[in-house]
């Protein structure tokens, strides 16, 4: 199979269960007992105006009737109206998520770095004590929620030691750069206002450890566990026999074959980072796409939530088809089949 | 006749001594053992080992509000005087009814509907089950259980129900792997040259074959589904207060921080404790099954 022909496959098998995704939320949230034309108008509204703004809705229509118009409007870029924010979805879709993406590109900095700093102490040196340090440490890091972890690193870190701020997206008297793209750390970068950029990344560092720390963890064992599995292998003791230096087999010989599994994992981990994101916006106070969706979440607001679950479908799938490519790229053995060999 | 029944159980007793075996060589699987057997012990003995059993549910005791954890109170007491030891402890069962109550309703659903669409492998029922079960893990899991969870109203049993909702396409997804690999074995195909019933071959040929995954993806599922339910309770959309459940725990003593750290900090060590134990032990039997394996 041709690299194009294996991406437009994924993509349209992706995009039925997108659609399938919308219709599942979508009928959720209709058939489920409660009326958002009476949510809407408030419960003391008389019956003839609540009856007034189903129709407006749209909400006397059967139900296919409603899912199309929804899913054509969408497909127009038109996610709906927020009851709970009372303007379009998407005007607030695109003042939140920017900042969302922040934390979760320093999160995803953080994990990779992290993972293969650890995976590869603790498979260098396994069954010795880094090794059994690093295991533990992960299990726990494995073990801790993202709410758990966010709640003792602000305990530990910005209330004991003060060495970070509580909340928030930037000091008090700090004032943010002009909003450009909505993410404070791109558009401080493009004002050119460092100290600004600087103060932010000091606000970011502990919602993204606590992002990212389970995943970390989970990708620094399968890291390790690759590099354990390969080490008895005759083409370690071949490389090793004539004299290579120890950094290169670690690196070269050990880790190269160990990624594959690893980049698998950690790309769907960074996917679910947005995931996380719900847990821990909500403990550091970040202005971001998450704490929205929350809001949604708590508020009952149908199109919040289908329209949510519907990004986060789509900002999922695209990490999978980029994962498969990259996985592809890896593994040689993927290639060599794309060319017929 | 008898001898090979005798034989037959000596062997057996001889396997699981094999299995305690393989699962006792690691410490850390055994720390995870005595963890869990500990948290069901004290799940099922809150009410009588608790020193406050009534503060679980609606009792207040507001003369003793916000003490600091001492002997009277072992970990302190919270906004409204009620003992924290004694809630987390009650709080064990919440998060282990979750787990069983979600596994309960998740797993034979999702192995039958897994047997029958390995079974019918690239027929129209594959197709459809596995489309199906694609839409489901079209997001993260948290994402998912957070929507269904929102849209009902937020209780402990709704949550339940969210879970197991967004849950059952794993245990398809695996026993669908393992099945649609077996299906061409001889002794499958034997027993469809024998004309035995479709149905009893995927139950008694093909899934006792298949049990060992999945057993082992009970026991590491019970850790994630814990961690799933405490991180509904936390956003509000899991059990309400007053319920004793660990992650509202959380959630309603974080507000006290940094001050009143040990409302929120001991029921969430306990979450941290429950899922790591679970964990350990997951990872113990898994080793006892990929051993096998080889």
């Amino acid at each position: 199979m041709r690299l194009s022909t294996f991406i437009l496959r994924r993509t349209g098998l992706i995009v039925f269960s997108l659609v399938g995704l919308s219709i599942l939320v979508f009928v959720l949230a209709r058939v489920l007992p409660g009326d958002p034309a009476r949510a809407a108008a408030g419960n003391n509204a008389p019956q003839w105006a609540v009856d007034q703004l189903r129709r407006q809705l749209g909400l006397d229509k059967p139900l296919y009737t409603q899912y199309f118009v929804w899913l054509d409007n969408v497909l127009h870029g038109d996610l709906g109206y927020s009851l709970t924010t009372k303007r379009d979805i998407t005007a607030d879709v695109i003042q939140y998520l920017p900042a969302s993406l922040e934390l979760i590109v320093l999160a995803a900095m953080f994990q990779i770095a992290g993972s293969f700093i650890l995976g590869i102490i603790a498979g260098r040196y396994s069954y010795k004590a880094p090794d059994n340090l690093v295991r533990v440490v992960s299990y726990i890091g494995i073990s801790i929620p993202a709410f758990v972890l966010a709640i003792i690193l602000q305990l530990v870190f910005s209330w004991y030691f003060k060495l970070f701020p509580t909340t928030g997206e930037l000091s008090a008297g700090i004032a943010g750069p002009p909003a450009i793209t909505g993410s404070v750390t791109v558009d401080s970068l493009i004002a050119g206002k460092f100290d600004v950029l600087a103060n932010a990344l000091w606000h970011m560092v502990l919602p993204a450890l606590a992002l990212c720390m389970g995943a970390m963890c989970q990708d620094a064992r399968i890291i390790r566990s690759g590099m354990v599995e390969n080490k008895d292998k005759d083409y370690i003791s071949m490389a090793k026999s004539q004299g290579l230096p120890d950094r290169t087999v670690t690196l070269k010989y050990l880790l190269k074959p160990s990624l594959i599994p690893a980049v698998t994992v950690m790309g769907l981990d960074i996917a679910a980072l947005m995931a996380n994101a719900f847990l821990v916006e909500q403990v550091f106070n970040w202005p971001g796409f998450a704490n929205l969706g929350l809001t949604f979440m708590l508020n009952k607001d149908l199109n919040g939530i289908v329209a949510l679950v519907l990004i986060i479908g789509i900002m999922y799938a695209v990490a999978n088809i980029v994962v498969d490519v990259i996985v592809a790229y890896l593994d040689p053995r993927i290639r060599l089949m794309e060319r017929g060999q | 006749m008898q001898i090979v029944e005798r034989v037959r159980i000596i062997a057996k007793r001889y396997d699981l001594k094999r299995k305690w075996f393989r699962f006792s060589r690691s410490p850390l699987s055994l720390v995870g053992l005595v963890v869990i057997v500990a948290a069901i012990f004290l799940a099922l003995a809150a009410p009588y080992i608790t020193p406050y059993p009534r503060e679980a549910g609606l009792q207040t005791n507001l003369q003793d509000r916000f003490l600091p954890p001492s002997s009277k109170y072992l970990f302190g007491t919270d906004q409204l005087g009620r003992d924290v030891f004694t809630r987390t402890v009650f709080g064990f069962q919440y998060s282990l009814m979750m787990a069983g109550v979600v596994l309960l309703l998740v797993v034979p659903p999702g192995i039958v509907l897994g047997l029958i669409a390995g079974y019918y492998r690239g027929s129209w029922i594959d197709t459809l089950v596995m489309r199906i079960s694609d839409v489901f893990i079209a997001v993260p899991p948290l994402i998912l259980a957070l929507s269904i969870a929102s849209v009902l109203t937020p209780s402990a049993f709704n949550s339940m129900m969210a879970v197991s909702l967004m849950w059952w396409p794993w245990y398809t997804r695996l026993t669908y792997n393992a099945a649609s690999a077996l299906r061409n074995e001889y002794f499958v195909q034997a027993s469809e040259v024998m004309g035995e019933n479709s149905f009893r071959i995927m139950f008694n040929e093909i899934l006792p074959n298949c049990l060992g995954s999945i057993l082992t993806k009970i026991t590491l599922d019970v850790g994630w589904v814990i961690l799933l339910g405490s991180a509904l309770s936390f956003v509000g959309l899991g059990a309400q207060p007053p319920t004793p459940d660990l992650g509202t725990m959380v959630a309603g003593g974080s507000i006290f921080l940094p001050g009143q750290w040990w409302i929120s900090m001991f029921p969430a060590v306990a979450i941290i404790v429950i899922i790591l134990g679970f964990n350990l032990l997951g990872d113990g039997i898994r080793d006892i099954f990929v051993e096998e394996a080889r």
